[in-house]
């Protein structure tokens, strides 16, 4: 009856919006993001170092495509570890809250290194700053995971990349 | 604050209970919050009549630990019965 009534009156006039949840969507935060990024920018510094001239002094249809995929790949990094970024400061400041911080008092200072690895990622053909980068994402992602009391497992990524990817059991 | 409150959930809004009373903690409270409205608990109320309201899915929830207390006057009315 009473649930009839509001329903009619909704129809009338309907009811505003209101959000009982977190940022939309509710829930779904996750690093994994973050660590295949970083697995994008390592597998393009390895892309940019194998290229290599047919010889000393290449002709210049030759220098055109060397140049054209170093653009390419330096464009990818480029954009991947932004991602790496992105992602980081949506979950540090959108998830994490103070008693998490409490718990894990070394998260700040892994997230500034964080982002200081993904700026030298990207401003530097760096192979050893993108897999310190990766080795700070896995550390990150251990400590989201335990916020969520769920244990972590290493898996070696299925990337060329061959370095690991942390995830959740 | 799932499980307590579904997506598509209605739920009514007594505007009128704090003309006569003031909101206690553990009231489920709609707030205004930049342009959107929020369903919330009070969790507790400061000296300076401000409000920590937090989720009831405290995991998850966006709320005062990241946006600060909120104020009596952000306050829109007592949660009353969903449908």
């Amino acid at each position: 009856m009473f649930k009839g009534i509001l329903k009619i009156i909704d129809r009338v006039s309907p009811p505003a919006p209101i959000y009982a949840h977190c940022d939309i969507p509710c829930g779904i935060y996750d690093p994994h993001n973050a660590q295949v990024a970083a697995h994008t920018v390592i597998r393009m510094v390895n892309l940019i170092h194998e290229l290599k001239p047919s010889s000393e002094d290449p002709d210049l249809e030759e220098r055109k495509k060397i140049i054209h995929a170093v653009s390419r790949y330096t464009v990818v990094k480029e954009e991947h570890a932004e991602i790496v970024k992105k992602e980081i400061r949506i979950l540090w400041g959108d998830y994490f809250k103070p008693e998490h911080i409490e718990k894990f008092p070394q998260l700040h200072f892994l997230v500034f290194e964080i982002m200081k690895l993904a700026s030298k990622a990207r401003q530097e053909i760096n192979l050893e700053a993108g897999q310190q980068l990766l080795s700070k994402l896995q550390e990150f992602s251990e400590i989201f995971w335990k916020t969520k009391e769920k244990e972590t497992f290493r898996i070696k990524a299925p990337y060329p990349t061959e370095g690991d990817l942390v995830l959740p059991k | 604050m799932e499980p307590f409150f579904k997506s598509g959930d209605k739920v009514v809004i007594n505007r009128i209970s704090y003309l006569f009373f003031q909101p206690q903690p553990g009231d489920i409270v709609a707030l205004t919050h930049r342009d959107s409205i929020l369903l919330k608990q009070i969790k507790k109320v400061s000296s300076n009549n401000k409000y920590f309201v937090a989720g009831i899915n405290i995991v998850d929830s966006h709320d005062s630990r990241n946006f600060g207390k909120v104020k009596r006057e952000q306050i829109v009315g007592k949660f009353l019965t969903k449908y």
